[in-house]
């Protein structure tokens, strides 16, 4: 597993039982004084029943905790890609220089038939390099991570809930690297 | 023909059209049957251990709009499990309600309405994890997970 996209997950993980740990505590201080010293923003406020609000309020908390670690493992993973698109893109070239003969058409123009950096500037675009208009499922829950990506980074104004665990998202985006990998050991 | 009528072809023969607003009220009252059935589910415990609850809250989503969906709470003790509806226009599903034990939606399980092949809608819950464990939603299976959070959790 890439060892990048891994430790997005894991340091979710903590966060979210740093999270959990600190749920129970202040529920279960009687004192409150655990409230204050967490900085909960109601500490000092009037409010009927306090368990309800601080489970309430963690929640809130579990829930910022989720979306950030899913931006934060699609953009590890954007980064990853488009320095191996750079890569690949250099090499193409030069394979495309020592192969392509004088004598073939468009020799000297060649090098232009490979697409340039510049030409993908987002997920979708590598999608549609590696893939196309194929309907295999890995594509489809690629295009779900990218959609719902851009819903939370634009704050939820479009696009549609999906069902995606952070687990999945990471399963998929490793998968999607080891076959760019795999792509060009073969 | 002319090219209006070409257009007007077109847009007659158009099957993939979604009635939004249709799919918004249907999606409401499968909620609210949901609960019903959950509630008729738990009815031997209602009274003594658990109270059920309904709250309205506002759900806003691209191509159906702005509407009010019952929300519901079982209580018991102290605790609440909550079942939140989060819309219908969901990535290959038709609904989607999350129900977690308060405090701990980081472990929410997600209560997903698909449309079988002969049209009828089924509930399942899907569980976390990579490969998410899906089963049909039924007592047994509500009860179980019920189970597990008041073991592991409380």
């Amino acid at each position: 597993m890439n060892k990048n996209l891994k430790k997005c997950y894991e340091d979710y993980l903590v966060l979210k039982n740093i999270c959990e740990k600190a749920g129970h505590r202040a529920i279960s201080d009687g004192s409150g004084k655990y409230l204050f010293d967490i900085g909960l923003p109601y500490a000092a406020k009037k409010m009927g029943d306090r368990k309800k609000v601080t489970e309430e309020y963690f929640e809130g908390i579990q829930e910022k905790l989720f979306e950030s670690a899913f931006l934060e493992m699609v953009a590890v993973f954007e980064r990853i890609v488009f320095i191996k698109l750079d890569n690949a893109v250099g090499e193409a070239e030069k394979a495309l220089t020592r192969n392509y003969g004088r004598s073939c058409p468009f020799h000297s123009s060649i090098r232009r038939f490979v697409r340039s950096p510049s030409d993908v500037n987002n997920l979708r675009g590598i999608r549609d390099i590696m893939y196309g208009k194929s309907n295999i499922p890995l594509v489809a829950r690629l295009t779900e991570i990218i959609n719902y990506r851009n819903r939370l980074a634009h704050g939820k104004r479009f696009g549609q809930e999906t069902t995606l665990t952070l687990e999945e998202t990471l399963s998929v985006l490793d998968e999607i690297l080891e076959i760019i990998d795999g792509d060009a050991g073969s | 023909m002319s090219l209006r009528e070409k257009l007007q072809k077109l847009k007659e023969n158009r099957t993939d059209e979604t009635d939004w607003e249709a799919r918004k009220n249907e999606w409401i009252g499968s909620a609210d049957e949901l609960y019903a059935e959950i509630r008729s589910w738990f009815a031997d415990l209602e009274g003594e251990y658990l109270t059920f609850s309904l709250h309205k809250k506002t759900v806003e989503e691209e191509s159906v709009g702005t509407y009010q969906i019952s929300r519901l709470e079982i209580m018991f003790d102290d605790h609440a499990i909550i079942l939140d509806p989060v819309g219908t226009n969901i990535v290959s599903a038709y609904g989607r309600i999350d129900f977690w034990l308060r405090g701990h939606k980081a472990d929410k399980c997600m209560i997903v309405r698909f449309r079988e092949d002969d049209g009828r809608y089924q509930w399942e819950i899907l569980r976390g994890g990579n490969g998410k464990k899906r089963m049909k939603l039924d007592k047994d299976v509500l009860e179980n997970i019920m189970e597990e959070w008041i073991d592991e959790k409380i």
